[in-house]
């Protein structure tokens, strides 16, 4: 993934009026892509493909302390991290194996009675994000960041889908990293949501980035559908847990790779994080667990066996 | 005399947006420079609405230990190895009508939410509009939200 590279003081002035006043938007493109020529980047293009629609390329945590951020998930998952200038705040930006699996921004939480809670973003690609946000106002999402393009990354939005679940969508004109790269230790392995509505909320995806849906097969026979772009599986929908509280919104959880889930998490609890769903097998003899950060972003591990090797799979 | 500042203009665009004179404004609840982040990819918090947890209920208290599985599934991914993706195949007529929406309480008439609750259709073919949802409570029917419309078929094993 391409840097952020840092506004000058006349692309700033630009930008912002632009926002301010909604009339100057073919100029604040013009500056985005200026600035975005000039980015290095990070990834190598034989790495890269065309966009694929559908797949989840990039996950983002907001946490409001960066240092203990990196110390905590460099120790954890052995990520290395590089720092990238932003207009504001600071970012950094997480890699294995020379690949950005990551970005994680700093911003202080805010000063309420009810703080958020730090979180980690999955961002879905996809051919014209525009059009997905739009749709996603169709069908009773939010959209709490409108499509912008940020520079040397592509244009991207930040939404909520209609069970409350966050997720961005984002298209960069560098195109997605190819499937056939293996997955490794350290990287993104899986995504699911687990959501009040599972049947809508599929529907939701469904329509906004062209996924095949299928029904889960048994065990999980109701109510739990997998999302397919390019014909290889992407993420799951899933219904929340059975005894969580009735008015619980829905959520993204990515799951990074790891040698032993058992292990992660017992590091995970000396680095300062906490286990919130003990380890424990999940589909094709996989191990996963549910961890949160020290600062209580959530985000999941999982071991993950070569089926052909493991035998059969639940 | 008015000195015309950055901030000055952002005033004002705010001021405008807030009397409704300008368009673009409303859908937005953040976003945009000056106000939750711009280049450092929109990282922000969007308030407790959207960035609150599960409380401390996480875990098998509430459910997700064995048995409660979101994993992939055999032969569905992570996309790898190669030899267990799943190939293209053509799907039977997706199944459309969707489930009622949960009653809300709004008031008669108001709009309906909008995928609805249809089951996401089956087949590739065009199928039936999902069901609308039925978006108000017990004094009925709102208009029904399109339904996310037929589905594309289960794939096949390579």
């Amino acid at each position: 993934m391409p840097p952020f590279s840092r506004l000058s003081r006349t692309g700033t002035v630009a930008v912002t009026l632009s926002a301010a006043l909604t009339l100057s938007i073919s100029l604040t493109a013009f500056a985005s892509d200026a600035l975005a020529q000039t980015a290095n980047t990070a990834e190598t293009p034989a790495a890269l493909s065309k966009t694929l629609p559908g797949k989840i390329v990039y996950t983002q945590l907001t946490t409001p302390d960066l240092p203990k951020a990196k110390a905590f998930y460099g120790a954890l998952l052995g990520w290395n991290f590089q720092d990238r200038p932003v207009s504001r705040g600071h970012y950094a930006e997480a890699l294995v194996n020379g690949h950005v699996v990551a970005g994680l921004v700093e911003r202080p939480l805010p000063d309420t009675n009810n703080p958020p809670q730090p979180l980690w973003l999955p961002f879905i690609s996809a051919l014209d994000v525009p059009t997905v946000a739009k749709e996603s106002l169709q069908w009773g999402g939010k959209i709490l960041y409108r499509p912008t393009v940020v520079p040397g990354r592509g244009e991207q939005a930040i939404i909520a889908d209609p069970q409350g679940a966050l997720f961005a969508a984002l298209h960069t004109p560098h195109g997605d990293r190819d499937d056939t790269d293996d997955t490794v230790q350290g990287d993104w392995i899986w995504h699911a949501i687990l959501t009040p509505a599972p049947a809508a909320s599929a529907g939701f995806y469904q329509k906004l980035f062209g996924y095949q849906v299928e029904d889960a097969p048994p065990p999980d026979t109701h109510q739990h559908y997998i999302l397919d772009s390019q014909s290889i599986a992407r993420a799951t929908v899933n219904p929340l847990p059975a005894r969580l509280p009735a008015d619980a919104s829905a959520r993204w959880i990515g799951f990074v790779q790891v040698d032993s889930v058992g292990s992660a998490a017992e590091k995970a609890v000396q680095l300062g994080g906490r286990v919130l769903v003990q380890p424990h097998p999940d589909h094709q003899n996989s191990m996963i667990a549910v961890l949160a950060d020290p600062s209580g972003a959530v985000f999941g591990v999982m071991e993950w066996h070569d089926p052909s090797a493991a035998g059969d799979a639940k | 005399m008015t000195r015309w500042t950055t901030k000055t203009f952002l005033r004002l665009g705010s001021t405008l947006c807030l009397l409704g004179m300008l368009s673009g404004c409303g859908d937005y609840e953040y976003g945009g420079p000056g106000q939750y982040g711009s280049y450092y990819g929109g990282g922000g918090y969007y308030s407790s609405t959207y960035n609150r947890g599960w409380g401390s209920t996480w875990g098998p208290g509430w459910g997700w230990g064995p048995g409660y599985y979101v994993g992939p599934y055999p032969g569905r991914g992570p996309g790898r190895p190669p030899g267990v993706r799943p190939g293209p195949r053509p799907g039977g007529p997706g199944h459309g009508p969707g489930g009622q929406g949960r009653p809300n309480g709004r008031p008669e008439g108001a709009p309906g939410q909008g995928p609805g609750g249809g089951r996401p259709g089956g087949g590739q073919g065009p199928g039936r509009p999902g069901g609308g949802g039925m978006g108000v409570g017990n004094h009925g029917g709102g208009q029904g939200g399109r339904g996310p419309g037929g589905g594309h078929g289960p794939g096949g094993r390579r």
